[in-house]
């Protein structure tokens, strides 16, 4: 009598020896390139910094100082995780993705001045809303992707049996948006944690936070141990975060993808004021100065801003087809928390300290500084942005369809080629055109991974900001913001086109 | 294509066991064996939890068995992984895929690359001749549902689309898991008319999951009733709706009334038992209530000394008195235990 009959038949049986391990052994192969890839992404750079931090010498009013930032750090990213999520629900029933998207590629620098000029006193509070600002555009898309698969039979079930709103919205709703939700917190939580741009333009240097002290500590003051120690707590407090959210991603009901509801009209008013404070960055840069006529800087820009396409075409092509590849195999996985935890751990880390250690890690692995090592210093968290909107996005693919096509006789190929691929077309295009979007806006990371003469399109933007050529910086941070834009456009067009 | 007219299904010593909360596990089939002539509509009952679909998903290959082995013909199948299988599965949500239209639905097979263990080959010429035909068996207007989309169908078209898909190009055996549920009366029948006329046609093995006792007496050339992952009994329907084997079975498949008689153990069938004029039959008896339950009329009799009202079926109503006698014949009363 046969052990286990058919488990080894459900994968493809006759494969070679290699695809034979990985089909009867899916868990051990995720397993396996997960904590590669968390070995190269994370332990290796920190254990970089750990090295060049040893013996860990802290004087006590470096501890204090050490706790006083973190404290502060944790209190201020909380109050703008807990907003964000709030005030992104609203955005999330009340504006469409296309505008969401364009938000996103609005830089925080950008952000932090035009805070600065509506009047507000540079400060903790300017900060936050510099934050919140620059956060919201992805708490609500996240938010807005989970609004489409609400479960309708469900609510419909409860409000038979005489259900109230409040107690589907705590039975139902609630439990249905957490994960994503939580997802929107955690974003704004780690990136506030990890800012500098917000604290150090907006801030004014009044409030001083971990992402500070880390910058400073290892730039300014070549104080690794200092830096380390505050590296650590952000990666201890993000991992938790991160197995959280992929708990939560799996556990997330399967539904069918619908418009989002409409809402009522006191979340439109609420939503449609949050957005016009969302357009205060962007209105600034339209009606703002503009250069008369293209310059020699603006060839040279032209000339970046063509690279930088190609980084972030590359960066979102690899992210999203592996962040989808992955999220779809942790289905199949008995723990897909810990994947999930590998994953998303390089959120934890602020951008330009993460892009300081990749250049480390770099260098000693003989990577030169440029688009190569810029490309793989984003793949970090833009394979964490891409895993998570595909998790949210393919849950809605159900289990029984994927029978089905093996019960008609599909091989892997063709269950991908005709069931998944079709109908995740969806998940693929937003995690494409989200990752594309924050590569593209992203300054922090290539500012160490560049190199010399390599620099992308947001790295000379930053440059040009603090030299202040802020004409210049306005109209191509336009062009910026227009590339995500036609890019959903484009996609959608596509994702309406059949062959016939 | 016709299926091979030789090829057997055999199941021998089918065990699983899912892992339940905590260390406990539950048992869904405890050594099930299994001889089903091909060609044949076999009908597997059951309670809820018997382990039915679960014999289905593990002879398709969805569901992975702790033991056991199937053939199908001379063919070990348990060893093949489940695309490669020669059977075809209707599931109890019609799962059809949302980005095709009916017929790319009906015709998803062709749109694979390789050839199976059937030996069917890619799309021809005739393939949408067929899969218009069987829409239309189905009660599906190829004009009017073919270019159609998924979401613009009803439960029921959903479900025959369903069938239709499981039928083009059919394997030798076909695994239904409660295909009719999601019809309304008239399409059930006119459905279960049309399945066994392609059964017969295209000489097709059917395993069908069901609860509807109508169903499977109508359908089923076998009839396989399942409990705690066993087969408790496997014979020709009528002859386990007439002289079931056991208690369960007999639940089963329809109503039961004990014996009217105090003095006397065992089980009648309601439409075996006669209401008679007072002082006519075996035993006193005194109508309760009647209610129409389609072409039978459904008595309710109370009878001195015992405690259960008795059942009593029959094609006319009782106009006659309230106090009066049931009889029967003691051939059709079931010793049961």
């Amino acid at each position: 009598m046969s052990r286990r009959v058919g488990e080894r038949a459900r994968g493809e049986g006759r494969v070679g020896w290699g695809g034979a391990w990985a089909v009867a052994q899916p868990g051990r192969v995720l397993g396996v390139i997960a904590f590669v890839w968390l070995t190269l992404v994370v332990l290796l750079p920190l254990g970089l910094l750990v090295d060049a931090a040893w013996p860990f010498e802290l004087r006590g009013v470096e501890r204090a100082a050490i706790a006083r930032v973190l404290l502060r750090g944790l209190g201020l990213s909380a109050i703008a995780a807990i907003l964000s999520g709030a005030l992104g629900l609203l955005l999330a029933q009340t504006v469409t993705p296309v505008v969401l998207l364009a938000l996103l590629l609005v830089s925080r620098s950008v952000v932090a001045h035009a805070v600065l000029a509506l009047g507000l006193t540079p400060g903790s509070l300017a900060a936050v809303v510099t934050l919140i600002i620059d956060v919201l555009p992805f708490a609500a898309l996240v938010l807005g992707l989970r609004l489409r698969t609400r479960p309708l039979a469900l609510i419909e079930a409860a409000r038979d049996l005489g259900a109230g709103p409040l107690a589907r919205a705590r039975e139902i709703e609630w439990p249905h948006l957490r994960p994503a939700m939580l997802v929107a917190c955690t974003w704004a939580f780690l990136q506030g944690l990890g800012d500098e741009l917000a604290f150090e333009i907006a801030g004014g240097g009044h409030a001083y936070t971990p992402g500070l002290l880390i910058r400073d500590a290892l730039i300014r003051e070549q104080a690794p141990a200092r830096a380390a120690v505050c590296v650590v707590v952000l990666i201890a407090l993000a991992l938790p975060c991160a197995w959280l959210i992929t708990r939560e991603l799996t556990a997330a009901q399967r539904s069918d993808w619908r418009e989002v509801p409409a809402a009522p009209a006191w979340v439109r008013v609420a939503g449609h004021s949050v957005l016009a404070l969302l357009l205060i960055a962007p209105v600034a840069l339209v009606v703002g100065e503009h250069p008369v006529g293209l310059g020699p800087t603006d060839r040279l820009l032209a000339g970046l801003f063509v690279r930088s396409l190609g980084i972030a075409g590359v960066v979102a092509a690899l992210a999203t087809s592996a962040g989808f590849g992955l999220a779809l195999a942790s289905r199949q996985v008995p723990h897909p928390a810990w994947i999930g935890v590998a994953v998303l751990a390089p959120l934890a880390i602020p951008p330009s300290i993460h892009g300081l250690l990749t250049l480390g890690a770099g260098t000693a692995l003989g990577l030169a500084p440029g688009p190569t090592l810029t490309v793989v210093a984003m793949l970090g968290p833009a394979l964490a942005l891409g895993f998570v909107t595909a998790r949210l996005m393919t849950v809605v693919i159900p289990r029984a369809l994927i029978d089905a096509a093996i019960d008609l006789g599909a091989s892997v190929g063709e269950r991908l080629r005709l069931v998944w691929l079709p109908l995740a077309r969806p998940a693929l295009i937003v995690a494409g055109v989200l990752t594309l979007a924050w590569v593209l806006g992203q300054a922090a990371i290539p500012a160490f991974t560049s190199g010399p003469g390599g620099d992308t399109l947001a790295v000379a933007l930053t440059i040009h900001a603090r030299a202040g050529s802020i004409a210049l910086v306005r109209r191509w941070s336009l062009v910026l913001v227009l590339v995500p834009v036609l890019a959903v456009l484009t996609a959608r067009a596509l994702a309406r086109w059949r062959p016939q | 294509m016709s299926a091979e007219p030789s090829v057997n299904l055999r199941a021998r010593g089918l065990h699983k066991r899912f892992a339940g909360a905590g260390r406990g596990s539950v048992v869904a089939l405890a050594g099930v064996d299994l001889e089903l002539e091909a060609g044949r509509h076999v009908c597997v009952m059951g309670h809820s939890g018997s382990g039915k679909t679960t014999l289905l998903r593990g002879i398709a290959g969805l569901e992975p068995l702790d033991a056991g082995e199937l053939w199908i013909g001379d063919q070990r199948v348990d060893t093949l992984a489940a695309a490669a299988r020669p059977t075809r599965t209707v599931f109890q949500a019609p799962a059809l895929f949302p980005h095709l239209s009916v017929l790319e639905n009906v015709t998803f097979v062709d749109r694979l690359g390789r050839t199976s263990s059937l030996g069917r080959s890619r799309a021809d010429a005739g393939g949408v001749t067929e899969a218009h035909a069987l829409l239309e068996r189905l009660g599906l207007d190829p004009a009017v549902f073919a270019a159609r989309n998924i979401d613009a169908l009803s439960g029921g078209e959903r479900q025959r689309v369903a069938l239709a898909r499981a039928l083009y190009r059919a394997p030798p055996w076909l695994l239904l898991d409660e295909p009719l549920s999601a019809l309304d009366r008239p399409r059930r029948a006119a459905l279960r008319r049309a399945l066994a006329g392609i059964r017969k046609a295209k000489g097709i093995g059917m395993l069908h999951v069901t609860h509807h006792a109508a169903d499977a007496l109508a359908l089923a050339d076998t009839l396989v009733v399942m409990s705690r992952g066993r087969v408790l009994a496997s014979a020709a329907p009528e002859q386990l709706y007439a002289r079931p084997p056991d208690l369960e079975t007999a639940r089963l498949l329809g109503e039961l009334s004990g014996v009217p008689d105090p003095a006397r153990a065992g089980f009648l069938r309601p439409e075996r038992l006669r209401i008679v004029a007072g002082e006519q039959g075996r035993v006193r008896a005194r109508l309760l209530a009647r209610s129409c339950v389609g072409p039978l009329w459904e008595h309710e009799l109370a009878v001195e000394g015992l405690a259960a009202p008795i059942l009593v079926a029959r094609a006319l109503a009782w106009e006659g008195s309230e106090a009066c006698d049931l009889d029967w014949d003691d051939d059709d009363v079931l010793e049961l235990t």
